[in-house]
Protein backbone atom coordinates (compact mmCIF):
# COMPACT_ATOMS: atom_id res chain seq x y z
CA UNK A 1 0.00 0.00 0.00
CA UNK A 2 2.65 2.51 1.13
CA UNK A 3 4.37 1.32 -2.19
CA UNK A 4 0.83 2.39 -4.44
CA UNK A 5 0.79 5.86 -2.09
CA UNK A 6 4.26 6.44 -2.86
CA UNK A 7 4.15 5.77 -6.65
CA UNK A 8 0.53 7.47 -7.19
CA UNK A 9 2.50 11.00 -5.29
CA UNK A 10 5.59 10.50 -7.36
CA UNK A 11 3.74 10.39 -10.72
CA UNK A 12 1.70 13.56 -9.92
CA UNK A 13 4.58 15.82 -8.71
CA UNK A 14 7.56 17.37 -10.29
CA UNK A 15 10.48 14.97 -9.04
CA UNK A 16 11.02 12.33 -12.05
CA UNK A 17 13.36 11.13 -13.99
CA UNK A 18 13.48 12.76 -17.56
CA UNK A 19 14.96 11.30 -21.13
CA UNK A 20 14.96 14.04 -23.75
CA UNK A 21 16.57 14.59 -26.76
CA UNK A 22 16.72 18.03 -28.52
CA UNK A 23 17.32 18.74 -32.59
CA UNK A 24 18.00 21.98 -33.52
CA UNK A 25 18.37 22.25 -37.40
CA UNK A 26 20.34 20.18 -40.16
CA UNK A 27 24.05 19.99 -39.78
CA UNK A 28 26.19 21.20 -42.63
CA UNK A 29 27.90 17.60 -44.73
CA UNK A 30 30.92 17.86 -44.48
CA UNK A 31 31.40 16.52 -47.99
CA UNK A 32 29.87 19.60 -49.27
CA UNK A 33 32.70 21.94 -47.50
CA UNK A 34 35.42 20.10 -50.09
CA UNK A 35 33.23 22.31 -52.83
CA UNK A 36 34.62 25.67 -51.26
CA UNK A 37 37.74 26.69 -52.20
CA UNK A 38 39.42 29.42 -50.24
CA UNK A 39 40.53 32.05 -53.01
CA UNK A 40 38.47 31.10 -55.55
CA UNK A 41 34.83 30.94 -54.29
CA UNK A 42 33.09 33.51 -54.24
CA UNK A 43 29.89 34.37 -51.66
CA UNK A 44 27.42 33.53 -54.40
CA UNK A 45 28.72 29.84 -55.04
CA UNK A 46 28.93 29.33 -51.28
CA UNK A 47 25.47 29.93 -50.80
CA UNK A 48 24.17 27.96 -53.46
CA UNK A 49 26.62 24.74 -52.53
CA UNK A 50 25.67 25.55 -48.34
CA UNK A 51 22.65 26.70 -48.30
CA UNK A 52 21.38 30.00 -45.85
CA UNK A 53 23.53 30.32 -43.34
CA UNK A 54 22.47 30.96 -39.55
CA UNK A 55 24.45 34.09 -38.73
CA UNK A 56 25.94 36.55 -41.15
CA UNK A 57 28.75 39.33 -39.34
CA UNK A 58 29.93 42.00 -40.32
CA UNK A 59 33.86 42.83 -40.39
CA UNK A 60 36.33 44.96 -40.27
CA UNK A 61 35.96 47.30 -43.56
CA UNK A 62 33.77 45.65 -46.05
CA UNK A 63 34.45 41.98 -45.03
CA UNK A 64 31.95 39.47 -43.86
CA UNK A 65 31.11 36.13 -42.04
CA UNK A 66 28.79 34.01 -42.46
CA UNK A 67 28.11 30.67 -40.26
CA UNK A 68 26.14 27.39 -40.05
CA UNK A 69 25.56 26.03 -37.43
CA UNK A 70 22.84 23.24 -35.60
CA UNK A 71 23.44 20.87 -32.38
CA UNK A 72 21.29 17.89 -30.59
CA UNK A 73 21.87 16.71 -27.70
CA UNK A 74 19.93 14.11 -25.61
CA UNK A 75 20.54 12.65 -22.13
CA UNK A 76 19.04 11.30 -18.87
CA UNK A 77 18.00 13.73 -16.34
CA UNK A 78 17.03 13.17 -12.77
CA UNK A 79 15.08 16.18 -10.38
CA UNK A 80 12.37 18.46 -10.09
CA UNK A 81 13.74 20.35 -12.98
CA UNK A 82 11.80 22.15 -15.38
CA UNK A 83 13.89 22.35 -18.06
CA UNK A 84 16.32 20.18 -19.56
CA UNK A 85 19.52 18.58 -20.95
CA UNK A 86 22.29 20.95 -20.95
CA UNK A 87 20.48 24.16 -20.27
CA UNK A 88 18.96 23.66 -23.49
CA UNK A 89 15.03 25.26 -23.03
CA UNK A 90 12.23 23.77 -24.49
CA UNK A 91 12.04 26.78 -27.27
CA UNK A 92 14.52 27.94 -29.84
CA UNK A 93 15.60 31.09 -30.27
CA UNK A 94 19.55 32.06 -32.01
CA UNK A 95 20.91 33.13 -29.28
CA UNK A 96 20.65 29.79 -28.15
CA UNK A 97 21.94 28.41 -31.39
CA UNK A 98 24.65 30.79 -31.57
CA UNK A 99 26.02 29.26 -27.67
CA UNK A 100 25.46 25.47 -28.03
CA UNK A 101 26.08 24.91 -31.78
CA UNK A 102 29.06 23.62 -33.55
CA UNK A 103 29.27 24.53 -36.96
CA UNK A 104 31.36 26.65 -39.66
CA UNK A 105 32.12 29.92 -39.84
CA UNK A 106 33.23 31.16 -43.54
CA UNK A 107 35.23 34.26 -43.75
CA UNK A 108 35.04 35.92 -46.80
CA UNK A 109 37.16 39.52 -48.01
CA UNK A 110 35.88 43.17 -48.76
CA UNK A 111 35.15 41.48 -52.33
CA UNK A 112 33.33 38.58 -50.81
CA UNK A 113 35.59 36.36 -51.88
CA UNK A 114 35.97 32.78 -49.39
CA UNK A 115 38.90 33.47 -47.06
CA UNK A 116 38.89 30.63 -45.18
CA UNK A 117 36.59 28.28 -43.30
CA UNK A 118 36.44 27.31 -39.48
CA UNK A 119 35.22 24.52 -37.55
CA UNK A 120 33.76 24.41 -34.58
CA UNK A 121 31.85 25.80 -31.52
CA UNK A 122 29.87 28.91 -33.29
CA UNK A 123 29.85 30.93 -30.12
CA UNK A 124 34.31 30.66 -29.74
CA UNK A 125 34.52 30.86 -33.31
CA UNK A 126 32.06 33.72 -33.89
CA UNK A 127 33.40 35.87 -30.72
CA UNK A 128 35.86 38.26 -32.75
CA UNK A 129 33.73 39.59 -34.98
CA UNK A 130 32.09 42.93 -34.92
CA UNK A 131 28.68 42.88 -33.74
CA UNK A 132 25.72 45.11 -35.90
CA UNK A 133 22.48 45.12 -33.58
CA UNK A 134 20.06 44.03 -35.71
CA UNK A 135 17.84 46.95 -37.11
CA UNK A 136 13.84 46.46 -37.23
CA UNK A 137 12.17 46.85 -40.38
CA UNK A 138 8.59 48.04 -40.04
CA UNK B 1 -6.93 1.86 4.24
CA UNK B 2 -7.73 -0.53 1.35
CA UNK B 3 -9.98 2.00 0.34
CA UNK B 4 -6.58 4.29 -0.29
CA UNK B 5 -4.52 1.75 -1.57
CA UNK B 6 -7.61 1.14 -4.21
CA UNK B 7 -7.71 4.07 -4.84
CA UNK B 8 -3.78 4.90 -5.43
CA UNK B 9 -4.00 2.17 -7.29
CA UNK B 10 -6.58 3.11 -9.94
CA UNK B 11 -5.12 6.83 -10.09
CA UNK B 12 -2.41 5.72 -11.50
CA UNK B 13 -3.25 4.93 -14.77
CA UNK B 14 -4.96 8.34 -15.02
CA UNK B 15 -1.16 9.69 -13.87
CA UNK B 16 0.49 8.59 -18.02
CA UNK B 17 -0.12 9.78 -21.18
CA UNK B 18 1.45 11.10 -24.13
CA UNK B 19 1.11 14.53 -25.87
CA UNK B 20 2.22 16.19 -28.82
CA UNK B 21 2.75 19.67 -30.10
CA UNK B 22 3.68 21.86 -32.62
CA UNK B 23 4.91 25.46 -32.41
CA UNK B 24 5.63 27.78 -35.17
CA UNK B 25 7.31 31.00 -36.11
CA UNK B 26 6.54 33.18 -39.64
CA UNK B 27 4.66 32.04 -42.76
CA UNK B 28 6.55 29.23 -44.58
CA UNK B 29 8.93 30.77 -47.09
CA UNK B 30 7.11 30.15 -50.48
CA UNK B 31 9.44 28.25 -53.05
CA UNK B 32 8.05 29.59 -55.48
CA UNK B 33 8.30 33.14 -54.87
CA UNK B 34 12.30 32.84 -53.97
CA UNK B 35 12.91 31.13 -57.68
CA UNK B 36 11.76 34.77 -59.39
CA UNK B 37 14.54 36.25 -57.56
CA UNK B 38 17.69 37.28 -59.93
CA UNK B 39 20.61 39.20 -59.28
CA UNK B 40 20.66 42.66 -60.18
CA UNK B 41 16.96 42.76 -58.21
CA UNK B 42 16.45 46.34 -56.11
CA UNK B 43 15.63 46.30 -52.82
CA UNK B 44 12.10 47.55 -54.03
CA UNK B 45 11.50 44.96 -56.20
CA UNK B 46 12.56 42.35 -53.18
CA UNK B 47 10.31 43.80 -50.75
CA UNK B 48 7.40 43.62 -53.71
CA UNK B 49 7.87 40.28 -53.78
CA UNK B 50 8.80 38.49 -50.34
CA UNK B 51 7.30 41.11 -47.69
CA UNK B 52 9.80 42.76 -45.06
CA UNK B 53 12.81 40.68 -43.91
CA UNK B 54 12.54 39.42 -40.20
CA UNK B 55 16.80 41.28 -40.02
CA UNK B 56 18.18 43.78 -41.46
CA UNK B 57 22.02 42.80 -41.17
CA UNK B 58 24.52 46.69 -42.14
CA UNK B 59 27.44 45.53 -43.61
CA UNK B 60 29.79 48.42 -44.32
CA UNK B 61 28.42 49.89 -46.86
CA UNK B 62 26.17 46.88 -48.08
CA UNK B 63 23.25 44.96 -46.33
CA UNK B 64 21.74 41.39 -45.82
CA UNK B 65 18.21 40.58 -45.01
CA UNK B 66 16.97 37.55 -43.08
CA UNK B 67 13.19 35.61 -44.00
CA UNK B 68 12.98 32.84 -41.81
CA UNK B 69 10.27 30.25 -40.78
CA UNK B 70 10.65 27.68 -37.89
CA UNK B 71 8.68 24.93 -36.87
CA UNK B 72 9.48 22.45 -33.65
CA UNK B 73 7.57 19.86 -32.99
CA UNK B 74 7.20 18.11 -29.65
CA UNK B 75 6.45 14.69 -28.82
CA UNK B 76 6.42 13.72 -24.64
CA UNK B 77 5.37 10.47 -22.89
CA UNK B 78 4.49 10.15 -19.35
CA UNK B 79 5.15 7.41 -17.30
CA UNK B 80 4.76 6.85 -13.90
CA UNK B 81 8.18 7.99 -12.65
CA UNK B 82 9.52 8.60 -15.94
CA UNK B 83 8.86 10.94 -18.92
CA UNK B 84 10.54 11.43 -22.56
CA UNK B 85 10.71 14.16 -24.31
CA UNK B 86 12.16 14.77 -27.85
CA UNK B 87 11.56 18.61 -29.48
CA UNK B 88 12.48 18.82 -33.00
CA UNK B 89 13.29 22.19 -34.66
CA UNK B 90 13.41 23.06 -38.16
CA UNK B 91 13.75 26.28 -40.47
CA UNK B 92 13.32 27.54 -43.66
CA UNK B 93 15.85 30.30 -44.02
CA UNK B 94 16.59 32.62 -46.85
CA UNK B 95 19.39 35.24 -46.51
CA UNK B 96 20.07 37.97 -49.25
CA UNK B 97 22.44 40.26 -49.84
CA UNK B 98 22.74 43.33 -51.60
CA UNK B 99 25.29 45.78 -52.66
CA UNK B 100 26.02 49.82 -51.89
CA UNK B 101 23.99 50.47 -54.46
CA UNK B 102 21.16 47.75 -52.92
CA UNK B 103 20.86 45.48 -55.45
CA UNK B 104 20.69 42.05 -55.42
CA UNK B 105 24.09 40.26 -55.06
CA UNK B 106 23.68 36.89 -53.93
CA UNK B 107 21.28 34.73 -52.21
CA UNK B 108 20.79 31.46 -50.68
CA UNK B 109 17.87 29.60 -49.23
CA UNK B 110 17.49 26.44 -47.06
CA UNK B 111 13.76 24.80 -47.06
CA UNK B 112 14.00 22.00 -44.07
CA UNK B 113 11.09 23.31 -41.59
CA UNK B 114 8.46 20.65 -43.32
CA UNK B 115 10.94 17.54 -41.93
CA UNK B 116 10.53 18.26 -38.67
CA UNK B 117 9.13 15.33 -36.86
CA UNK B 118 6.96 13.99 -34.29
CA UNK B 119 9.21 11.13 -32.65
CA UNK B 120 10.10 9.46 -29.21
CA UNK B 121 13.61 10.42 -28.39
CA UNK B 122 14.88 6.85 -28.50
CA UNK B 123 13.96 6.39 -32.29
CA UNK B 124 16.13 7.56 -35.19
CA UNK B 125 15.35 11.38 -36.32
CA UNK B 126 17.53 12.93 -39.28
CA UNK B 127 19.97 10.66 -39.01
Amino acid sequence: MILSVGLALGAASCVKARYERHIVLEPVQTDELQHLVPGASDLEHCLSVLGAPNFVWERSGDAIAIAYGSYRHQGWQVGASVNVTRGVSASFDYGELEALSRGYVLLFDERWKLESVSEGLLRDLSAEFERTPPQSVE
Amino acid sequence: MRTIALASLLLLPLTQGCFMTRDTVNQPLQEERIVKLAPDMSTGEVLGLLGGPMEVVQLGRRSAWRYDHQRTKRTGLTLVVVNALNTDTQEDRLWLFFNEFDRLAAFGSTLQASSSEWVLPWFDSHE
